[in-house]
């Protein structure tokens, strides 16, 4: 699930950001013209361990330090925007290739594209599998996890009563019965949770 | 119906329907339904498994499934019911029954219609009376002669067909002496099949567990395994220890077993994680290996009674035993595992020495049977797997209704190879099960409530007991009562006692008290005639007082405010 973009605080971070670096530019432009005012042959680093210049020393702390704030606030804006990429990755995987509404709306406009791009991009791979012979493709979505054996040993647990699967033979789900059927007929309830599976 | 070839007349028939597995709840069944759902899941059989654990449930089991399941495999229930009446409309349906409760309904075992089908590796069901004996017939009546021969045998057909002949006058003067005739065979024949039917249910038995059956079909259709080996000896302990088949028929059960072993066993070189099964002679003591040897000596049924540890005397002979044998307390008191290496291997030579016969009258402590060992963990032995099983499976934590299942499936999860979590909380669970079952035959024996009423032996566990809530099912009941028994009979040395049956009266669910009877210690053959007495008692009995809802016809449940009438009058049957 999606939560709404954060803009106004990814705003203010970049304004923050901007400030810190024309700070920076200033400073640094200053210190420049110190130095070669007192004409230091020496090749110097703006550095907090540069010590021929006066007074340049504690702005070029004041510069070192806020590049080290504008290094930082780069890293969390990728972070944040990385794993809401993530996410929308993971949307697809879970909820199928079109999104509910709510999703939608909390997605920006260059995320939805990303969506878009990355449904096209798996159902080519999807469709590229198995191509000789008149197999369509794959459907990798279709299971959670790769399947071990195509039946499945389980335990109800929630009454659920009749339920038909696919090929019409009614199974009556009681609470606490133990059943093993092929994996295609379950798969519904596996997703819905109504069933337990049994490793042994 | 008799199944004759597991493969071809059984499991092929379940390929492509759909089945359902009805269970009864007690070991066998667990390592019967352990063996056929590990076949049933290779082979991608659909199936669904409802353990029961009385005939209601099974009732209620089979009208949930009615419509939408072909195939019914009962497992350890059923066979003494008349299947068809009981289950109704069974139509276009099979049912394969593998029971090993003994004596068969007449009804199944013949079964016209193929529908009823049991499984079993007896060939022979002697004692079961012969279809002719039991179903009347009328043949043709084409033969003037009314003779003797004709008494017993005659085949039923759907209407009479009468001969004629050719005067009409001597055809109706014949008829009506036909009539009369047949009147007079069908009376003697009725009265004689009444006789042989009384005989036949008289006594019930059983026969050797289901798990064997499984054993064969696993053979037959060329997927043995090591393991199904296992699970069947785990069976075949339970039917030694709760006194189900004569020692006997245990060895020679056992024998067979070594043989299955033999060919399951690699030949060749075999990886440290597979199974591997002994037959070995074996101190009886239970769990010793689980437990300290002290309490594991005092607590076993057929020690205790030899020791009669109960008592104060006992136990200080019983010390004086130990030492003599040069086993310091300390070490007895010590976990197993933890004994000092020498001491150790010190018992295993001990128990067979000749001064524990002459001056303790201790004898007869080894017993042949099944270890297993797997990886680096310790060995197991069948009663060890049998014992932690039986406790999971009658746990009373979880015992409720709608737990039935819980339970089953934790006993089949100790079973398997990998889940030793839940093996060894079995193990736990089982020395807690045996020390209530020790202490409550202690205050049994301490409180004198042992008491010979008639012709059995009578004993009721007082209803505020600590101890109930671990006798509500019917394997540790049976264990409890035949303890009792053998230790009432040694506290009091009365041989009279010895020749006595037992009746124990525990109290169980919402005012209902269950009471079961076993055979008397003397005999050998394992034939119990509580299961008939009970019911033909039931019947003078008003109505919902006795419920016999129980799968082994020997247990039954009894309404608080009737017990005592029951009791009487089961006194007045018994003299």
């Amino acid at each position: 699930m999606m939560y709404a973009a954060w803009e106004n605080g990814v705003r203010q971070v970049l304004d923050e950001m901007q400030l810190l670096f024309d700070q920076n530019q200033k400073d640094y432009n200053r210190i420049g013209q110190k130095v070669n005012q007192n004409d230091v042959t020496e090749n110097l680093d703006v550095t907090m361990n540069s010590s021929t210049s006066t007074g340049a020393q504690g702005e070029a702390a004041g510069v070192y330090l806020r590049h080290t704030a504008l290094e930082r606030n780069k890293d969390c804006l990728l972070a944040y925007m990385s794993t809401r990429l993530e996410r929308i990755r993971d949307l697809r995987w879970i909820k199928g290739s079109v999104l509910p509404e709510a999703d939608q709306n909390n997605m920006t406009e260059q995320e939805l594209q990303y969506f878009t791009d990355y449904n096209k991009i798996l159902a080519n791979y999807m469709r590229d599998i198995g191509v000789d012979g008149d197999f369509d493709g794959l459907d990798l979505t279709e299971h959670m996890e790769p399947p071990k054996s195509h039946m499945v040993y389980f335990k109800v647990l929630k009454e659920y009563g009749e339920f038909e699967p696919e090929d019409g033979k009614i199974i009556v789900l009681r609470k606490n019965c133990v059943h093993h059927l092929p994996k295609y007929q379950c798969e519904t309830l596996i997703r819905q949770g109504v069933i337990e599976i049994l490793t042994e | 119906m008799l199944v004759k070839h597991l493969r071809k007349d059984f499991y092929e028939l379940l390929f492509g329907k759909r089945v359902l597995i009805i269970a009864n709840f007690d070991i066998d069944s667990v390592c019967t339904v352990k063996i056929l759902t590990e076949l049933l899941k290779i082979d991608g059989i659909s199936f669904s498994l409802c353990p029961v654990d009385g005939i209601t449930a099974m009732k209620q089991a089979y009208s949930d499934y009615r419509e939408t399941v072909s195939v019914f495999v009962l497992i350890n229930c059923g066979i003494a019911l008349d299947i068809r009446a009981f289950f109704d409309n069974l139509k276009n349906k099979l049912v394969f029954v593998l029971d090993y409760h003994r004596p068969v309904h007449v009804n199944n075992f013949y079964d016209e219609t193929n529908q009823i089908r049991i499984l079993s590796l007896d060939d022979n069901f002697d004692e079961v009376p012969g279809f002719d004996d039991l179903f009347w017939s009328d043949e043709g009546l084409d033969s003037d002669d009314d003779g003797d021969d004709d008494d017993e045998s005659e085949i039923m057909d759907m209407g009479d067909s009468e001969d004629e002949d050719g005067s009409r006058r001597r055809g109706r003067k014949r008829k009506r002496r036909n009539e009369h005739d047949r009147e007079r065979r069908r009376a003697v024949w009725k009265e004689k099949r009444n006789e042989l039917l009384f005989e036949y249910t008289q006594f019930c038995y059983y026969a050797p567990p289901s798990s064997l059956v499984a054993l064969e079909l696993s053979w037959a259709i060329s997927r043995g395994d090591i393991q199904y080996v296992w699970w069947t000896t785990v069976a075949l302990t339970d039917a030694l220890l709760l006194e189900k088949l004569p020692r006997s028929e245990y060895v020679q059960k056992s024998t067979e077993l070594s043989l299955h072993i033999a060919r399951e066993a690699s030949t060749t070189e075999t990886p440290r994680d597979c199974l591997k099964v002994n037959f070995e002679k074996d101190l009886c003591f239970l769990l010793y290996r689980h437990w300290n040897l002290y309490d594991s000596i005092k607590m076993t049924p057929h020690s205790a009674c030899m020791l009669k540890s109960w008592s104060l005397k006992g136990e200080g002979r019983f010390h004086e035993m130990l030492g003599e044998l040069g086993l310091p307390q300390v070490e007895c008191h010590r976990k197993y595992a933890s004994m000092d290496v020498r001491c150790r291997k010190k018992v295993e030579r001990a128990f067979s020495e000749p001064v524990l016969r002459d001056k303790y009258n201790f004898n007869d402590v080894t017993v042949g049977t099944f270890i297993s060992e797997i990886g680096f963990r310790p060995a197991f032995s069948a009663f060890d797997s049998h014992l932690a099983c039986l406790a999971l499976l009658e746990n009373p934590v979880l015992n409720g209704s709608g737990n039935v299942v819980d339970n089953f499936l934790d006993s089949l999860a100790a079973l398997s190879k990998k889940q030793f979590d839940t093996l060894d909380r079995g193990i736990g669970m089982a020395k807690t099960h045996l020390t209530a079952m020790y202490n409550q035959v202690k205050e049994f024996l301490s409180m004198n409530v042992v008491t010979p009423r008639g012709g059995f032996l009578y004993v009721q566990m007082p209803e505020g007991s600590p101890n109930v809530c671990y006798f509500r099912n019917t394997s540790f009941l049976v264990f409890l009562a035949q303890f009792t028994q053998r230790a009432a009979v040694s506290h009091v040395r009365n041989r009279r006692w010895s020749t006595l049956p037992l009746v124990l009266c525990a109290p169980h669910l919402s005012g209902y008290w269950v009471i079961v009877g076993i055979k008397p210690l003397s005999l050998e053959l394992p034939k119990n005639l509580f299961g008939k007495l009970f019911e033909t008692l039931a019947i003078k009995m008003t109505d919902g007082a006795v419920l016999m809802d129980f799968l082994d016809p020997h247990i039954v449940l009894v309404h608080g405010d009737h017990k005592d009438k029951f009791i009487q009058l089961l006194e007045a049957c018994m003299v």
